[in-house]
């Protein structure tokens, strides 16, 4: 069956000729290994342009769901679809076991300038603007994490303008801005609190939480830095890892 | 005079400046002003830095001048030149305005030393309103607000300056 582009949504034809291709391909309707429709064929298919056909194409490619071979044709990446470790909890709002446990309370919304180190983790000028956002995730009245996400201003700049306590960053990013995430390096450490975040976890000074720094990557240039603070209590962070088949 | 531009016409974006939130210490602002203004060699007069808060609401700005002030002894108030004199009609010791003392302020948040938005104009209003505001109050720049609520942008007396002039000497 072929699914129709809908023309009359805001979201480019090539976007969601991607979408509808990539779904072909995690369905296993178009086989790992095998050859796919040519550009033209899919013209006729979807009813779209050489160049819509083209662009989606390319992204497959580049996500690695397609690959190119010189003079024979464009085929389902077996190798990408079929092998590996995939984390997918990582795309979710958040990494803990349950939650739906927490409530979440965005407590600041602003931007700043990357001053300390904040430039060289983000890998942007000293003299580039960053969207910086704090939220709390309660259970019951105590807060047991707290995240500082910092965006580069230029990467999403619509995220000013987003409601956050009904979405989750990442969500913005590929959703509104479209923006592909391609990986996402985690680091855990222990750390001591400084007296500000002290002050939002009501706990004292230099007490011990754990840090997960996470670094959102599209390509080579991060989208989105993630510290996420969190308490000791009966709670536990949780990441899953599966096999994609 | 100068009635038919509008304060949008001469409005400038407020990425063109610098954004810190409230709680900076005057270190960081240092920083950033030293980041934006000298090591980029961009020196976008006035140099400024917008002072937000939480909600991403202007609460101020921050000028090298305002930094250099909030570190000096006193804040240079009108007795401290005596207490510098040890004799009368001595040199006062220059040295001591800033002193070891400044270091320990540069931890203060910049906060106690912005000078706050108090003055707002819309992007419809005359350019000659805006004129008055800065020169009446003498602000580096002047928000220009939509509605009462959404930050736009900021005017500066350079462009104010540049259609003011004109239309006098046009006269």
């Amino acid at each position: 069956m072929v699914e129709l582009i809908s023309r009359d949504e805001h979201e480019k034809l090539y976007l969601q000729l991607y979408e509808i291709l990539k779904k072909k391909i995690e369905s296993h309707e178009w086989i790992a290994g095998t050859q796919i429709p040519t550009e033209e064929q899919l013209c006729n298919m979807f009813k779209v342009s050489r160049a819509t056909v083209r662009n989606a194409i390319l992204e497959l490619v580049r996500q690695g769901y397609l690959i190119r071979q010189q003079g024979k044709g464009t085929f389902v990446n077996k190798d990408y679809i079929e092998n590996g470790i995939i984390v997918t909890t990582i795309l979710k709002s958040l990494w803990v076991k349950d939650e739906n446990i927490y409530k979440k309370s965005v407590t600041t919304k602003t931007v700043m300038m990357p001053v300390d180190n904040l430039s060289n983790e983000l890998k942007i000028p000293e003299n580039k603007h960053v969207i910086y956002v704090k939220i709390s995730w309660f259970i019951e009245k105590n807060p047991s994490l707290i995240q500082e996400s910092f965006i580069p201003f230029n990467i999403c700049p619509q995220i000013l303008e987003e409601d956050l306590e009904a979405q989750s960053l990442i969500d913005i990013l590929e959703k509104k801005c479209r923006i592909k995430i391609t990986k996402i390096h985690n680091y855990l450490e222990l750390n001591l609190l400084n007296k500000e975040l002290a002050s939002s976890f009501n706990l004292p000074e230099n007490h011990p939480v754990i840090l997960m720094t996470q670094k959102v990557f599209s390509g080579d240039t991060i989208v989105l830095l993630n510290k996420i603070y969190k308490r000791e209590d009966s709670d536990k962070l949780f990441i899953t890892f599966h096999r994609k088949i | 005079m100068a009635e038919k531009k509008v304060v949008r016409d001469i409005m400038l974006e407020l990425f063109e400046y610098p954004h810190i939130p409230y709680w900076f210490s005057i270190e960081q602002v240092i920083k950033v002003m030293k980041a934006s203004f000298l090591q980029a060699q961009k020196n976008t007069d006035p140099l400024v830095v917008l002072v937000f808060d939480e909600k991403y609401n202007l609460l101020g700005t921050v000028t090298p001048k305002d930094v250099l002030k909030g570190l000096s002894y006193s804040n240079l108030n009108s007795s401290v030149l005596s207490q510098f004199q040890i004799e009368e009609n001595t040199e006062p010791d220059w040295n001591r305005i800033f002193s070891e003392e400044s270091k320990n302020l540069t931890q203060k948040p910049v906060s106690e030393i912005m000078v706050p938005a108090r003055h707002f104009v819309d992007p419809l209003d005359p350019i000659t309103k805006a004129a008055y505001f800065m020169l009446n109050f003498d602000l580096p720049v002047l928000p220009v607000i939509e509605e009462k609520k959404k930050l736009l942008g900021v005017v500066r007396l350079f462009e104010i300056f540049d259609i003011i002039s004109d239309e006098i000497i046009k006269k």
